[in-house]
């Protein structure tokens, strides 16, 4: 497949859509944004079946590390720790006497200690002492250990399923978004930046603000729309989309006219910088720019169902939108970027952290609006451009997942 | 380098915002952005960013994990210019403008990829 970029950008063709031809183009209905009734059902046949992101396993890297995941559209909160035995695992965190969450935030034990009753458990799950054991009757310590949650590991990813017998592998469920990845050098980051929030919007609504360029012009306009829009794509079109399976990527290059500032200069002589352009081009990194865009500067990949790991040279960021309910959803949002090697280096990274955290703020500015318009019942349905295909896709496999007619590897009308 | 000044030696003449544009933390220098005017960041951002690459130059002989007090404290006005950056380069505004309220979104606190070393015991040790 070639591209003919500058006819992507700002020809009249919708060449996505052509691209992609079994994904419908008529209006989407506002009920998957509004509902308590379909985000049960998004509970039962995605979130309680699909590999979920537990968190970076550099996050755990030494015995007895752990962190607690709270999963809140499925009322539980997880332990995700590496084991005596190196070996990582999730349980519920659940005391398995009465119930008590038996950990909180993060760190390294040994031992999880109920602070209600004092069970002990190991980093394995196994249940080591029940206090005045013997006033219990008949009890098998052996058989009330922690409850395990499937768990696996992708290029540091770790991911966990609550079905008991998942239907895919975490390799299936990621499909060619895998491979494509596999090479990019996850492992050499790390957390340069932390944000987050728990806005009143839907979680499909909430993540389709960030997985289109449409809104650059507009949202952006006070802060990053100049280094991506410009007269060679001045509606922020990517430059490709790719579908795979439930989960899409697109590219969105930078504007080759882009006039930078000095902080930026300052940012890519000493290391990197969010709008590097052509000087970030001069280096190799495996696993972005699939379709070679001359003007690259980053990558958004959306794993399904509720994630964007966007990668770019020299650095890659992950958002994250968990359901609390229908109309509220919690975002983090994570930086990583390499270990500064120098004071220079630390200086330039934090050149990007202070501007895209800052149009993440202006990101999610719109979201609550977008919910309360929705909400208010006026606008039964909402029109999607061939641009936004990418939410779409996102409309669409959730539904037929909903409905149980998820045709296995593609989004089929 | 004299252990006892603020920043170090070459570096004197931005002692005079060593008491309020000094911060350790993410958190606290866009809380500190966010709370100055317009002219007072113009200020900083135009004596600093010249200055920024000679800053580099002079903090990158010293290891992250052991910097003297007076090289953090030069090493945190840096993060503060860059902090300030984009109200200087882009939004002419100390604070984003549209964006989503300041009250609703979370900075969380991470740990910082440089430490200081306290001179006075190092010196205690070799003595």
């Amino acid at each position: 497949m070639s591209f003919d970029t500058d006819k992507r950008l700002f020809g009249e063709a919708r060449l996505n859509h052509e691209q992609f031809p079994h994904l419908p183009t008529g209006p989407v209905s506002t009920v998957p944004y509004t509902s308590e009734d379909y985000l049960a059902r998004e509970r039962d046949a995605i979130f309680k079946r699909m590999w979920l992101l537990a968190g970076r396993t550099e996050k755990i890297p030494k015995k007895g590390d752990f962190f607690v995941k709270v999963i809140e559209v499925l009322n539980t909160s997880i332990i995700v720790v590496r084991g005596q035995d190196d070996r990582v695992r999730a349980f519920y965190n659940v005391c398995r006497h009465r119930g008590t969450n038996i950990a909180t935030g993060s760190g390294n034990c040994k031992f999880f200690t109920c602070n209600f009753h004092g069970w002990v458990y190991d980093t394995a799950g196994r249940n080591r002492h029940i206090a005045d054991e013997s006033q219990f009757f008949d009890l098998d310590k052996s058989k009330l250990n922690l409850h395990e949650v499937n768990c696996d590991i992708w290029n540091g990813f770790i991911f966990v399923n609550f079905d008991e017998d998942p239907r895919e592998t975490l390799l299936e469920q990621l499909a060619e978004l895998a491979p494509q990845l596999n090479d990019f050098p996850f492992e050499e980051m790390q957390v340069a930046g932390h944000w987050g929030a728990t806005l009143t919007a839907n979680w499909k609504l909430f993540l389709d603000a960030f997985q289109e360029g449409y809104h650059v012009a507009t949202v952006h306009s006070g802060t990053i729309n100049e280094y991506y829009t410009g007269e060679r794509n001045p509606y922020c079109r990517p430059s490709s989309v790719r579908l795979y399976d439930r989960n899409r990527g697109l590219t969105i290059p930078f504007n080759p006219k882009f006039q930078i500032h000095a902080s930026e200069a300052f940012a890519i002589k000493t290391g990197v910088s969010l709008s590097q352009g052509e000087e970030g081009l001069k280096k190799e990194v495996p696993g972005i720019n699939p379709e070679g865009d001359e003007y690259y500067s980053f990558d958004i990949n959306a794993i399904f169902p509720n994630w964007l790991l966007d990668t770019s040279i020299g650095f890659f960021f992950i958002h994250e939108f968990w359901p609390i309910d229908a109309t509220t959803t919690r975002w983090e949002a994570t930086m990583y970027f390499p270990p500064p090697v120098n004071a220079g280096a630390l200086i330039s990274q934090n050149q990007s952290i202070a501007l895209l955290r800052d149009a993440f703020r202006e990101d999610i500015a719109t979201s609550e609006g977008s919910q309360a318009g929705l909400m208010s019942g006026s606008l039964k349905e909402i029109n999607f451009a061939d641009s936004e295909i990418t939410c779409r896709h996102l409309y669409e496999a959730v539904d037929q997942m909903v409905n149980g007619n998820w045709h296995g590897t593609r989004v089929s009308s | 380098m004299a252990t006892d000044s603020i920043l170090p030696s070459g570096f004197e003449d931005l002692s005079k915002y060593a008491s309020e544009w000094i911060h350790a933390t993410e958190i606290d220098r866009n809380r500190f952005r966010v709370s100055c005017t317009l002219p007072e960041l113009q200020d900083f951002y135009d004596t600093m960013m010249p200055r920024l690459e000679s800053i580099a130059n002079y903090l990158n002989d010293y290891p992250l994990d052991a910097l003297p007090r007076a090289c953090a404290n030069l090493l945190e006005l840096a993060l503060m210019t860059m902090e300030v950056a984009p109200a200087i380069e882009y939004y002419n505004n100390p604070d984003v403008p549209n964006a989503v309220e300041y009250e609703k979104f979370r900075i969380y606190p991470l740990r910082n990829n440089y430490s200081v070393v306290d001179e006075q015991s190092a010196a205690a040790d070799n003595s």
